[in-house]
């Protein structure tokens, strides 16, 4: 009889389901451990890490994304490096010296460096770097815009001639990357050379890459000439749902949400790391595009509007800092507390648009100005802030500003924000302050910052501002300029931060406990070394 | 079978068409006719015919049986079922029962649409192909021979990637893939019929391509369509869900997959106990309205084609 076997059938999908539901639920229990207080390791043989294409590993091949350039750094040495309180550390130059006007930078090059494949490293693979970069530009790693002219005294000298003075110089100079000129000289296609290319001076060798399985391998370098890795192998494996590749140990380290965090509280098997980062969500105006964002009311009516404690509460689950509009995080040293703070405000946002002429003349809520034209906008999001452009469009609506939410993958929005091509954009990025971006100084637009010119934002105030303290020796009066500077941005709010994300990381001390406590990026090379 | 023989004499009764009171009368018969299919269902079918119409409630009364708006934060985010909210909310604090009435509207609109988009079309061009045959015949067989061949779901996907997500262009997308199997039938259908004695004098007392269509052909492939429209109702719903989980699907339309799609993409989902009402809810519905319409289907078929039933 068909009727009763289709019944049973029913009867035993449900019984299945119901089992294996409990199932589920049953890995949620932990069993009580009986864990005796382990010293942390300091070295390790292997370390595995989540993986994920990021591209090839040379200034070229990357994707302009902090993991790309983080796997780069691992291979590749700049000549001076930065510690987490920005201080200038040597790195493939061990001596500099700048000159009375601060126009000239002569660095003297450590002795007995290595290139990956026994080859020297020497001044002539400095001067190749600049005259290469300037040829064909990197994806990451270029040579800073301010370097006019790089020439070799003898083997191991080097004299860098800058356009402007620049108090940052240095600073800046330690994201330069160099490449060997024995491996690069005869290519004309960099962007596409991955021929066993990744060759550098870095405490680690590329020993493995997959592009279609996001994996990497790096070896420790014997040569290195710094301090010894830690590590003598760094594995990133492709880790499907991060949680669980965590707990079966196929993954060393793993950063988590708030909500799964306390599974690993109390647990002397696991040891929990939380950072404050400058890693923001920021919220883009395209002037330049829709004219009416060039209104300054409109913008700070805009800022009024989002409620960014919201956001940081149903979006990073409470785990974030909520945006300052002078751009500058809280606990940045220049960080200016008097600037403008925009805190959530319908009312003031929908008077601050009537007074600009936007009125909602037929109550549908949505406003309209006198041409009776709605008030709407495109936002564009990647996949993995729609969440956020979700919110953000609800909070905009109650203002009576229609948002319709553009959401692409990352590589295109990333793109597109680099051209210019949207009308809201929410992008994120990390790396410091940001300021420059809001000026006309700085040169190329990048898929993680932009320009002025791109956004359609010209102030010639922030412009001198920016340039100012560049210049200032004095860090007195640099927070002077600094503070100045946050005062008009956040007056003016050419862009508005929306938070600054915090990050919680939890590892297994037993099995490698050398983790940095100044970058919460597992895959950056101060967790594996020490230069 | 008497009900299969009922159905075709729907088709071809010729009382006067004409008469509002005849109209009425056609209608009050067919109501009978379709309960009476109805009664000989099983207890499955019947089951799953509650359940078909449960659903087409909710998506029509969609803002009554709901309390709160399904765009709009409700509540506190990610609550748990009970205290004002039935099913919990999302990691916006948005109602997911007030989502999931949203949801089944989205679902049957692209169901539906897409079943009459390709049912409709594939059987007219099955028709025509059958009827007329020759080169027409032949170039729309090959057709089908290669759209049989094309895998269809990852063609959906590249094609919904490039379209652009809408609810429209994902209807387009799926009536594109889908109207392969009603052509067949229709067509091996119209090859029996059209040999048959009544169309032949029917031919030679006049009848016009067009009449025979309306007046023959179509009253009675209609059951044996309407089985694989329903099937279709269920494989567009769980395509349209497919490609929201993946993330191509109308961003703004709140369908099933795209509840699960959000779901699925919050960090961590299974370790903590978010997924049992987040996840869990809109998984049951789109299970229970496709596994709903593959029984019904099922009966229907036995309806159309006793041979089924044995």
């Amino acid at each position: 009889m068909p009727k009763k076997r289709s019944l049973t059938m029913i009867i035993s999908l449900l019984i299945i389901l119901a089992l294996s539901c409990s199932l589920l639920y049953g890995c949620k229990g932990k069993e009580a451990k009986e864990t005796t207080k382990t010293e942390g390791k300091k070295t390790a043989d292997v370390i595995k890490l989540a993986g994920g294409d990021w591209g090839y590993p040379t200034p070229y091949g990357v994707y302009p994304r902090g993991p790309g350039s983080r796997k780069m750094g691992l291979v590749y040495d700049s000549l001076v490096g930065t510690d987490a309180k920005g201080k200038i550390v040597p790195k493939l130059a061990d001596e500099w010296k700048a000159s009375e006007d601060g126009l000239i930078y002569t660095l003297k090059l450590r002795s007995n460096v290595k290139w990956h494949d026994g080859k020297p490293f020497t001044s002539d693979d400095v001067v190749f770097t600049y005259s290469y970069m300037m040829k064909y530009l990197p994806v990451n790693g270029g040579c800073p815009a301010a370097v006019q002219q790089v020439e070799a005294v003898d083997e191991q000298t080097i004299k860098i001639k800058i356009k402007e003075a620049d108090v940052d110089f240095l600073t800046n100079l330690s994201s330069w990357v160099m490449i060997p000129k024995h491996i690069w000289e005869n290519v004309t296609d960099p962007n596409n050379f991955t021929d066993n290319s990744a060759v550098g001076t870095g405490p680690y060798k590329l020993t493995d890459y997959s592009k279609e399985h996001g994996t990497y391998r790096f070896a420790a370098n014997a040569d290195f000439w710094g301090s010894k890795p830690r590590v003598n192998e760094i594995k990133f494996v492709p880790a499907g749902e991060a949680v669980l590749a965590f707990d079966q140990g196929e993954i060393d380290r793993n950063s988590v949400t708030p909500d799964i965090v306390s599974r690993y509280e109390n647990d002397t098997e696991y040891k929990i790391m939380r950072y404050e980062t400058s890693w923001a969500y920021r919220l883009y105006f395209n002037m330049a595009k829709r004219p009416e964002l060039a209104e300054k009311s409109f913008r700070q009516a805009i800022a009024y509007a989002i409620d960014r404690r919201e956001l940081v509460d149903k979006i990073e689950r409470g785990n974030a800092v909520p945006g300052s509009p002078g751009v500058l995080h809280p606990n940045n040293e220049y960080y200016n507390s008097k600037a403008a703070q925009y805190s959530h405000d319908i009312k003031k946002a929908k008077e601050l648009l009537n007074s600009l002429g936007y009125k909602d003349a037929d109550a549908e809520g949505i406003l309209k100005n006198s041409r009776g034209e709605k008030l709407s906008f495109q936002l564009l999001c990647d996949d993995g802030s729609a969440r956020m452009a979700e919110v953000i469009k609800q909070h905009l609506a109650e203002a009576g500003i229609e948002v319709v939410i553009k959401s692409v993958d990352m590589k295109t929005r990333d793109a597109r924000f680099k051209d210019g091509d949207y009308e809201l954009c929410i992008n994120g990025s990390g790396n410091g302050e940001d300021l420059s971006e809001l000026t006309n100084i700085s040169g190329k637009g990048k898929a993680t910052s932009t320009t002025a010119k791109t956004m359609g934002y010209d102030n010639p105030e922030v412009d001198k501002l920016y340039t100012g303290q560049q210049k200032e020796k004095d860090p007195e009066k640099r927070k002077e300029i600094m503070e100045k500077l946050q005062k008009i941005v956040a007056e003016e709010v050419p862009k508005l931060t929306i938070y600054y994300t915090n990050s919680l990381a939890v590892h297994r001390p037993a099995v490698y406990d050398g983790w940095s406590a100044d970058t919460y990026h597992s895959d950056s090379r101060s967790n594996f070394v020490d230069d | 079978m008497p009900e299969i023989t009922d159905l075709m004499e729907t088709g071809q009764d010729s009382t006067l068409p004409g008469a509002p009171g005849a109209l009425a009368a056609k209608a009050l018969d067919f109501l009978r006719k379709t309960a009476k299919i109805i009664k000989n269902f099983s207890l499955l079918g019947k089951l799953s015919l509650a359940v078909i119409i449960f659903f087409i409630v909710l998506a029509v009364f969609a803002p009554y049986v709901s309390a709160y708006p399904y765009n709009l934060p409700s509540g506190k985010s990610l609550a748990p079922p009970g205290g004002g909210h039935p099913l919990g909310t999302d990691d916006l604090g948005i109602d997911i029962w007030a989502q999931l009435c949203r949801g089944a509207k989205i679902s049957l609109i692209v169901g539906l649409g897409t079943a009459l988009l390709a049912g409709l079309g594939g059987g007219l061009l099955g028709i025509i192909s059958g009827y007329v045959g020759g080169i027409l015949d032949k170039f729309l067989m090959r057709l089908i021979d290669i759209m049989l061949v094309i895998p269809d779901f990852p063609v959906m996907i590249l094609l919904a990637a490039f379209l652009g997500p809408s609810l429209i262009n994902i209807i387009i997308v799926l009536a594109l893939f889908s109207w392969v199997s009603s052509a067949r039938i229709a067509r091996s259908q119209i090859l029996m019929l059209k040999e048959k004695t009544y169309i032949k004098s029917a031919e030679l007392y006049g009848a016009g391509a067009w009449y025979l269509m309306w007046k023959h052909f179509l009253p009675e492939i209609f059951p044996l369509i309407a089985v694989q429209m329903i099937r279709l109702t269920g494989r567009a719903i769980i395509s349209e869900a497919g490609l929201s989980f993946l993330g191509l699907g109308d961003p703004t339309s709140k369908s099933w997959g795209l509840i699960i799609h959000y779901a699925t993409s919050f960090k961590g989902i299974y370790f903590t106990e978010f997924w049992k009402w987040w996840l869990l809810y809109p998984w049951l519905f789109l299970t229970a309205m496709v596994t709903s319409l593959a029984f019904i289907s099922r009966e229907l078929e036995q309806v159309a084609d006793p041979r089924v039933k044995r």
